[in-house]
């Protein structure tokens, strides 16, 4: 086997291979490096955007729940609005004031310049009494925390 | 070892370039086959480099990275189906061996000619004057397994060689 030594001898690799493959090593360890700095820094902002994530999505939920009755999809039929399984909230055209709102219990609220008649005789069940042009507009709310009821009252009375 | 920069790898390739592209030489088909495979283990060592420990380890890692692609390259079905129109010209004029004649090469033309599993233990052993046990560790081979592909790929290359070279 001297003569396959001898032979192998006289074959080298070529230098322009040598040289190409230098190159194409440069620009893989560059990629590399590229690559390791931004792994580096979605491994160090990660726990910071994740945290924030969750910070906003508390903070998301905490503003949707206390103000519920303005992202709530309403269904508006016949002057009936229902927020949810158990709200509700009724508006009526009335050509009179109901006598509740004589009783000596009402509130006046001004709801965006306008004057309000606020009534409740059992808790979560409120009504409120509007002056329009020839009529009144009365708005109930059945199962309604008063702070909900407000919101939905200035919101509505423009 | 540990530290990863061009300069490193320039000395690393300078240093194993030829015992590369050697083994890739001796494995493979043509010229252009075995520089293929001597960049992708190159550019392997590139993303493996921090796992080399120690001088002896670069080599062997080296001689069985080389290994691995050529045998990768001959079991992709495409490289054993498909020929060059060089090839094809080749075999139109009745020249075609499937392998390039590299002229006063006539051993290394012989070692190409045998099964493929024999090359390396061969050329390992009678080339780089690597020990059976040394080839076996490198390569993940039983001592014993090296020695009867060693036995084995002589046989053949006696059978090619006939009277042109005495072993």
């Amino acid at each position: 086997m001297n003569r396959y030594q001898k032979e192998m001898d006289n074959i080298h690799a070529p230098r322009e291979l040598i040289e190409s493959t230098k190159l194409k090593c440069k620009e893989s360890i560059t990629t590399k490096n590229q690559n390791n700095k931004w792994n580096k820094k979605i491994i160090y902002w990660l726990p910071a955007v994740s945290a924030a994530i969750v910070f906003i999505t508390v903070l998301g939920i905490g503003f949707g729940g206390q103000n519920y009755l303005k992202n709530t999809n309403m269904h508006l039929g016949n002057k009936e609005i229902i927020l949810n399984s158990n709200e509700q909230i009724i508006m009526k055209d009335i050509s009179f004031i109901p006598m509740e709102f004589a009783d000596k219990d009402v509130v006046t609220r001004r709801i965006n310049d306008k004057e309000v008649l606020i009534v409740s005789n059992k808790k979560g069940f409120y009504k409120a009494c509007i002056k329009k042009e020839h009529n009144y507009l009365l708005i109930e709310s059945q199962y309604t925390d008063l702070e909900d009821f407000l919101q939905y009252l200035d919101m509505t009375i423009k | 070892m540990k530290s990863k920069n061009n300069f490193v790898m320039d000395e690393i390739i300078e240093k194993y370039a030829d015992m590369v592209y050697r083994i890739s030489f001796s494995m493979m088909k043509n010229e252009a086959d075995a520089q293929d495979i001597f960049q992708e283990v190159f550019l392997r060592l590139v993303t493996n480099l921090d796992k080399i420990e120690s001088e002896e380890h670069l080599k062997a890692w080296l001689i069985r990275v080389t290994s691995n692609c050529a045998k990768k390259h001959f079991s992709n079905y495409w490289n054993n189906h498909v020929y060059s129109f060089e090839d094809f010209e080749m075999q139109e004029q009745g020249e075609y061996d499937n392998y390039e004649r590299v002229e006063g090469n006539c051993v290394v033309d012989a070692l190409k000619q045998i099964p493929e599993k024999y090359r390396i233990p061969i050329h390992l052993f009678y080339y780089e004057q690597m020990s059976i046990k040394e080839i076996a560790s490198t390569l993940n081979k039983k001592e014993s397994s090296v020695k009867s592909l060693l036995f084995r790929g002589r046989d053949l290359l006696k059978n090619i060689l006939k009277d042109e070279v005495a072993f």
